[in-house]
């Protein structure tokens, strides 16, 4: 039987790959470590998991470094280790993004070490981490000198050479996630990020242009995929020293098709947004990209600095196409790893952000 | 069963007509501010500096003279340098940005625009007192307005327009000018207004063809004021969209255009806009938006007429000619020199 920690339990993903791990016959403790008090959603949260009290679900209050202390009575029985807590602010000061994402982590993996039974810790990354490179990006390759385009990207990059180094004494593995913008098939937001928050823009008439090519792979996924996935990866699929790409990789829509997609259906759910004319933003080279967000930050035109500032989180990745390997996924998840649609899942997302104003699920 | 013939698109008429600038002309104000004399006196809300670095130095400012006298002015040098007789002239179109610049109020008083002192006045017309003025005694006016700074552009694809379909009318002319209100801030959405006058005669094989006329009018956006970050953000797409189109219609490509002639807004835009486009900035003529800045609607005119003279224009050579204007309208004509 299996005892687990999950940390960043009641994030979009975790609290859906808690509710899949709750349902697991051969899981019979799972504690969700959450930095937040008790709130309606955890109440919410912890009814949806513990339905028909088969799995006893237990929150632990308190922050990461508080984990040795807050998990001292689970550490004999503990046998896996969910880390997905971070902090995933695009626009976080680098010593915030630091303390969450390596210095949490570190803390977690002191706290791995005191735990006997411990078979399985699966560390939760971003496929970001490739940074600034551009062209394929395989599983295995974690070093570069491309830079990064954000401070989350930098500190998950800095946390990974951190879990590669304690590969030796621990059984790891790490799966690097792409962007989560929603549910499939609803197209349901519980937590927004950069992408919903550039579709805002776009829909108000704020984005002129944005970096990129026609062809610039959007790399996007479902949250049931990425919790789907991570489930399988962090218990029977589990290979310590591995690492994998959970993301569209491949099949990824391109930056135009996106956009196309966007604007088709906020044209078609919204008659009154019809009527604004609104352009799609036009593709623009990186030169001219900075030019203008120069420009508009020179002018002091606060609202436009806000608008841009927002795209800018994460623009140079637009100009830094990438495809992200997947066969160690793939191979290691086997008939359980669908191909996403998501480009369909873009639709649904836009569709569900228009209809609900940008306001994420409870 | 008899199969339909293939469905083939109309031709524009125009396409295939001759009609071209015959001459151009323009009139600036004596009196040129800099911008540190602007500021002085008030008439910048936005810094300076950051105006210079978007390329504005000076902007001419009307000291006594009013829009209708410096279109005359302008209209004068055009029929005297193509040695036009005024009879000759069958349409007169007389372009302004400005509401107030229609009425002769707006004309004479420029610090009472729109605020006219009897309905009598509201009948009073730049256009017919200028026709009088030039003794174009065969030509009837009309009014080309609400389209901000494209107003003259948009008068030249009328004035075209109605050369094809009514060829008797021989020669049109089309006139702008603006005059801003005396106290008015001379910044404008990150631009440094002028006041200033052109002139364009249309005519039947006249040089300076016009090869392909696009307008596009998002009416969405008509209270500028209140959407001013959304105008900023509409204006680059939609530009781009346009300039493609107008190119379209003319059969060429963006690397046919020998020398885009622009409205003098921000050089800073040209300098994007022509990354958005892939065109090489050398390929913009910006001389005048330091030297003269911004002249509503005749910035085309005044920056064609100075490529042409300054030597910058070759014969034969395809130009590109683009402006925007609050309402909001984006206008470009293709012409061949």
């Amino acid at each position: 039987m299996r005892t687990m920690i999950v940390t960043g339990g009641t994030g979009a993903i975790g609290a859906a790959v808690v509710g899949r791990l709750a349902a697991e016959p051969v899981v019979d403790r799972i504690a969700v470590l959450t930095r937040a008090p008790s709130g309606a959603r955890q109440q919410r949260l912890l009814q949806s998991w513990n339905a028909g009290d088969r799995v006893p679900v237990v929150f632990l209050h308190g922050k990461l470094p508080e984990l040795v202390e807050a998990g001292a009575t689970l550490r004999a029985d503990l046998t896996h280790i969910v880390h997905l807590a971070a902090d995933t602010r695009f626009s976080a000061a680098p010593e915030e993004s630091r303390a969450a994402n390596v210095c949490g982590t570190a803390a977690v993996l002191d706290y791995a070490r005191t735990c006997p039974r411990l078979a399985a810790m699966t560390v939760a990354s971003t496929v970001y981490v490739a940074g600034l490179r551009s062209g394929a990006i395989r599983e295995r390759e974690l070093e570069h000198g491309a830079g990064f385009a954000n401070n989350y990207e930098a500190s998950k990059h800095e946390m990974e050479v951190l879990v590669r180094a304690a590969m030796g004494d621990l059984p790891l593995s790490v799966c690097r996630l792409s962007t989560a913008i929603g549910e499939d098939g609803t197209g349901e937001v519980t937590s927004l990020n950069a992408f919903h928050t550039a579709l805002r823009l776009m829909y108000g008439g704020l984005v002129p242009m944005i970096p990129g090519a026609d062809d610039t792979p959007i790399d996007v996924i479902s949250t049931g995929f990425a919790a789907q996935a991570l489930r399988r990866l962090a218990t029977e699929a589990f290979r310590p020293g591995e690492t994998y790409h959970v993301c569209a990789g491949s099949d990824a829509p391109t930056l135009g098709a996106v956009l196309d997609a966007a604007m088709r259906t906020m044209r078609a759910r919204r008659p009154a947004w019809r009527k604004r004319a609104i352009a799609m933003p036009v593709l623009a080279d990186e030169p001219t990209y900075e030019l203008f967000v120069r420009s508009v930050h020179e002018s002091g035109d606060a609202m436009m600095a806000a608008a841009t500032r927002a795209v800018e989180s994460f623009a140079r990745q637009l100009t830094r196409p990438k495809i992200f390997d997947t066969a160690n996924a793939v191979g290691a998840l086997g008939d359980a790893w669908h191909r996403p649609d998501s480009l369909g899942l873009c639709e649904d997302v836009v569709r569900y952000c228009v209809e609900n104003e940008w306001k994420a699920a409870a | 069963m008899e199969s339909k013939p293939p469905k083939v698109p109309p031709r524009n008429p125009a396409a295939d007509a001759s009609i071209g600038m015959a001459a151009l002309g323009y009139c600036l104000p004596a009196t040129r501010r800099s911008l540190a004399e602007l500021r002085a006196d008030g008439l910048l809300t936005g810094s300076a500096e950051t105006l210079a670095s978007f390329g504005f130095a000076y902007a001419h400012v009307a000291n006594g003279e009013t829009n209708l006298e410096m279109a005359a002015d302008a209209a004068r040098r055009v029929l005297r340098e193509s040695a036009t007789d005024p009879s000759e002239i069958g349409l007169l179109l007389y372009a302004t940005a400005l509401t107030g610049s229609a009425t002769m109020a707006g004309a004479s008083d420029r610090d009472s625009v729109l605020r006219l002192d009897s309905v009598a006045e509201s009948f009073q017309y730049p256009a017919s007192c200028l026709q009088a003025e030039l003794e174009l005694t065969r030509a009837t006016v009309a009014g080309v307005d609400q389209q901000g700074c494209a107003s003259l552009l948009s008068a030249l694809r009328i004035g075209r327009a109605m050369l094809v379909a009514e060829p008797a009318l021989g020669a049109v002319l089309c006139v702008s000018a603006d005059v801003f209100p005396a106290r008015a801030p001379r910044d404008l959405v990150y631009n440094v207004i002028s006041d200033g006058a052109c002139a364009v005669l249309l005519k039947h094989g006249a040089p300076n063809r016009i090869l392909s006329c696009a307008q596009v009018t998002k009416g969405s956006y008509w209270d500028a004021a209140a959407l001013e970050h959304e105008v900023i953000a509409a204006y680059f797409p939609t530009a781009k969209n346009l300039i493609m189109e107008a190119l379209s219609i003319a059969g060429l490509e963006l690397d046919d255009i020998s020398l885009v002639i622009p409205h003098n807004v921000s050089r800073r835009s040209w300098d994007i806009l022509c990354g958005l486009l892939k065109l090489p900035a050398d390929r913009v003529y910006t001389d005048n938006i330091a030297r003269v800045g911004h002249t509503i609607a005749a910035d085309n005119i005044l920056n064609l007429r100075d490529a042409i003279d300054s030597g910058r224009v070759a014969r034969g050579d395809k130009l590109l000619l683009f402006t925007f204007g609050f309402g909001l309208n984006w206008s470009c004509i293709v012409v061949q020199h």
